[in-house]
């Protein structure tokens, strides 16, 4: 096998496949940027190229931009407050609070830094998992994956605040919004009449950039000047940002595992990684006060996460040929052009590959980090720029962005209507983030209960896998309600010291 | 070598004589698609069986095709492949100049008449397709060591559910063999099945012949799964045939006659008919409108022909068909020919039982 490891790496180090890898770095880094586009369209854009390359130069594409894309979707989140695709949610909780204290190159750097070590474990836990990796996707079944939902919504209180209640409610409507399209387990469409566009349910992607890149458009345009409140140099931010990082290498570690763990297990979504990782920093830190509102810690959790899951949703890609997210999906379909059965055989027949696939994920995340670490004084510099010169083009790119989806005029009109539920909401001080996870999570609690039911009756409950993920769920729920106890006084008391006004906007 | 060069000469004479012959009525054709692009519908998110097949025609095609056209695939995805269907149906000219790649589980849902699809394959007309076989394998959980034992297999009979229409074929053979079984609906897709199978979550499953030779036959080595049958295929005559790339694997209705001594009748026996070839000899299938201009008509088929005895597309399709032939000239009239056999009581037949089990509603 260690053979096998070090072959790959010469294999890679053709000039024509260095050469893909880097192009799909390239093309990752610009899908990334550009809010909307993610992975899945960066990898359909190539895949008619794919037809006649060789299997290892087609992989490192590909791989190059499923590694590129979680660490430049940081720039929009962090700078614009709009998700630059699913997996970097989260970061905007904190990151973009920071580009508005005008600390937007420090954010960076912090989730640069992060992205890379977290990508760089990623790689790492694929290489080592690779032959024991079939028992822990083995043991979650539908009822381990319902409870696992469970924990999902349990992240909730966190992520409302003081706010508890209207967190709720949001989550309740995000569960609600979730059930519109066809029903997971029976042949059945739900609110959707005869508009075949609702057949499918809502795109994520609409809800998500509705949600959070139009109502920051509208209010950055009205109040006008700068996405930075306050004038302040950049200055070597950027290296504050590193070693922000640095610091907390623990927190680093501990979130790139998570990462792994949770996309290693298919039928999870990886749009959720990243809340759960922004809900677990935030639950477990003893000094909670200043998350939400430009806290590094809430940047460098999600953002390790985020590029570590790489590693993890390839596990059930290549040991089960089960596309571990829908960019994997393609990674799938590219196999099969070269000939390729993914699946637990590939570990024997084509072990090179595994690792040239392993080689490509950690150089492609080297790679991706100083081209992003490069440009990442030249874009932050956006945020000094009055917003009325940006505006019109990053309104262009969110409506590109939605467009994309499936091309259908109401891909535009639901962006809309959620763009103006986000500003009702973000007016009202309800929080948004519980939305978005109920609406993620909606169909999979839905669709895992009634499998555990229909393969277990009731028996399901007293599996140990979902006894133990329950406990774990209501320990969480009691944690957050003691600890916010504690807290809020004294979080009240810090924003009440603050300029109140900054406050009221920067949180999410 | 005066020998070889007479040999030489004789075959170009004869290529020319050939060439001249087929050019001949191809002649309006290569006017009709000179300089044109052909846009080519995939209902279906890029990567898919079904658009990796679309992919390579494409690919491959349009250089063949008399004036050259340039083809450009177009994945329209969403609703199950109904948006992308739906526009190729009613939203497009009928001049040729688009297709669509169909998987033939859309082909079914089309010819049941899925509720919100508008397709009608009566008024189109196949232009090449790729057939695509499937195989059935139970747990050894259910305590039987031989598939003719299938009906006193034991315990909870669980069979995974992506999307009923999808899995017609193998829920027919299950009803045929008059299984009582257990349908756990809500499964992303059948990877998602074959992880429950090895899980031992369920007891059934069914993969295309590829995917269960490289994922379920290792299991079948450890000895934690046998393999039932294979769907196999239905040849002119309304007989089984095995499947060309499991041809030792007995096909379901051969189990069915060495369990009951007869083979399969009356109404479940003339779904299965119709249903198999509908859905196994077109794991994709490229459309086109049936009223077409003929010279495009003509100029497609005549690009089919050159495309498939192309050395170069038969070495890039290999990969891809996994160990099947592909369908093209009269071998495309099967896939018609099994639609116009359906009785109308096989197709009440086959809604009521999707309506019933699954709620599926039809048009």
């Amino acid at each position: 096998m260690l053979d096998a490891f070090v072959n790959a790496f010469w294999i890679l180090l053709d000039p024509f496949r260095l050469l893909m890898l880097f192009s799909g770095v390239a093309i990752g880094i610009a899908v990334g940027i550009l809010p909307g586009l993610g992975g899945l369209m960066g990898m359909a854009l190539v895949l008619p190229f794919l037809f006649g390359m060789d299997a290892y130069a087609g992989v490192a594409l590909l791989i190059g931009i499923a590694a590129a894309v979680p660490s430049a979707d940081t720039f929009p989140s962090v700078l614009m407050g709009i998700p630059g695709s699913s997996g970097s949610q989260a970061t905007i909780m904190d990151g973009y609070p920071m580009a508005r204290r005008g600390e937007a190159a420090r954010a960076l750097g912090a989730a640069f830094t992060a992205s890379l070590i977290g990508g760089l474990i990623g790689a790492l836990a694929l290489s080592a998992v690779v032959p024991f990796a079939r028992p822990l996707i083995l043991a979650f079944g539908s009822p381990e994956l319902f409870m696992l939902t469970l924990l999902g919504l349990s992240i909730i209180g966190v992520l409302s605040g003081n706010r508890p209640l209207k967190g709720m409610l949001a989550a309740v409507a995000g569960l609600a919004i979730g059930t519109v399209g066809g029903a997971p387990v029976a042949a059945e469409y739900r609110f959707a009449g005869d508009f075949l566009y609702l057949y499918d349910g809502l795109s994520l992607v609409i809800v998500a950039l509705g949600l959070f890149a139009l109502p920051e458009i509208v209010d950055l345009l009205a109040r006008g000047g700068a996405i930075a409140e306050r004038a302040r140099g950049l200055g070597h931010g950027w290296m504050d940002g590193v070693r922000d990082t640095l610091r907390h290498k623990w927190l680093v570690i501990r979130h790139s595992v998570i990462g792994v763990v949770i996309g290693a297990i298919p039928g999870m979504g990886s749009s959720i990684i990243d809340w759960v990782n922004y809900g677990i920093v935030a639950q477990t830190s003893k000094d909670r006060s200043r998350f939400g509102k430009g806290d590094v810690r809430g940047v460098i959790a999600p953002e390790s996460a985020n590029n570590a899951k790489e590693g993890g949703v390839l596990m059930p890609t290549l040991l089960f040929g089960v596309p571990g997210s829908s960019a994997m999906a393609m990674l799938l379909g590219a196999l099969m052009i070269f000939g390729v059965q993914p699946g637990p055989q590939m570990l024997t027949r084509d072990l090179d590959l595994v690792f040239v696939i392993i080689w490509s994920l950690a150089l492609a995340n080297v790679f991706g980090t100083f081209i992003c670490l490069l440009l990442s004084r030249p874009i932050a510099r956006l945020t000094f720029v009055p917003f009325h010169y940006i505006a019109p083009v990053i309104i262009v790119i969110v409506i590109v962005g939605a467009w994309q989806e499936t091309r259908h005029w109401a891909d535009l009109a639901f962006l809309l209507g959620f763009g103006l539920l986000g500003w009702l909401m973000k007016r009202s001080g309800m929080p948004r983030p519980p939305l978005l996870i109920g609406f993620i999570l909606s169909g999979l609690a839905e669709r895992y209960l009634w499998m555990s039911y229909n393969l277990y009756d009731w028996e399901w409950l007293t599996r140990p896998g979902v006894l133990t993920i329950g406990a774990l769920a209501v320990a969480l729920i009691v944690a957050s309600v003691r600890l916010k106890r504690n807290t809020s006084q004294r979080a009240e008391a810090i924003q009440a010291a603050e300029r109140p006004e900054i406050d009221k906007e920067s949180r999410p | 070598m005066p020998r070889t060069t007479y040999n030489k000469i004789a075959a170009i004479a004869t290529g020319l004589v050939l060439g001249a012959s087929v050019m001949l009525p191809a002649a309006h054709a290569d006017d009709y698609y000179a300089g044109q692009t052909i846009r080519m519908i995939i209902p279906f998110s890029p990567g898919g069986g079904t658009d990796t097949f679309g992919r390579l025609i494409s690919q491959h095609l349009g250089r063949h095709i008399p004036g050259s056209p340039t083809i450009v695939s177009e994945n329209v995805t969403g609703a199950g492949g109904l948006l992308g269907s739906n526009e190729f149906a009613e939203r497009v000219d009928h001049d040729g100049l688009t297709l669509m790649t169909a998987s033939g589980h859309l082909n079914l849902r089309a010819f049941l008449g899925l509720q919100g699809l508008r397709l009608d394959l009566d008024a189109l007309e196949p232009v090449v397709a790729a057939p695509m076989g499937h195989v059935t394998a139970i747990s050894t959980q259910a305590g039987i060591d031989d598939p003719a034992d299938l009906l006193e297999a034991q315990g909870r009979l669980t069979k995974g559910i992506t999307d009923p229409v999808g899995l017609l074929e193998s829920l027919v053979a299950l009803e045929m063999f008059e299984l009582n079984y257990r349908a756990v609906p809500g499964y992303g897709g059948r990877g998602d099945t074959r992880i429950a199978f090895e899980r031992g979550e369920l007891m059934i499953n069914t993969q295309s012949t590829p995917a269960y030779l490289n994922s379920v036959q290792p299991l079948v080595d450890e000895g934690m799964a046998m393999p039932l049958y294979a769907i196999g295929f239905i040849d002119g005559e309304g007989n089984p045939q095995r499947d060309p790339a499991v041809p030792d694997m007995i096909t379901a209705p051969e189990l069915y006659e060495q369990i009951h001594g007869e083979m399969p009748s009356g109404t479940i026996w003339e779904a299965f008919k119709v249903t198999v070839p509908l859905v196994q000899n077109t794991r994709g299938t490229v459309w086109v409108h049936g009223d077409i201009p003929d010279e495009a008509m003509a100029a497609l088929q005549a690009g089919v022909e050159a495309m498939v005895n192309d050395p170069e597309f038969q070495e890039a399709s290999a990969n891809i068909l996994e160990g099947y032939e592909i369908m093209w000239g009269d071998d495309l009239g099967q896939i018609k020919a099994s639609m116009d056999a359906a009785s109308p009581e096989v197709l009440d037949y086959l809604r009521d039982m999707l309506n019933e089990r699954f709620g599926t509603e039809f048009n």
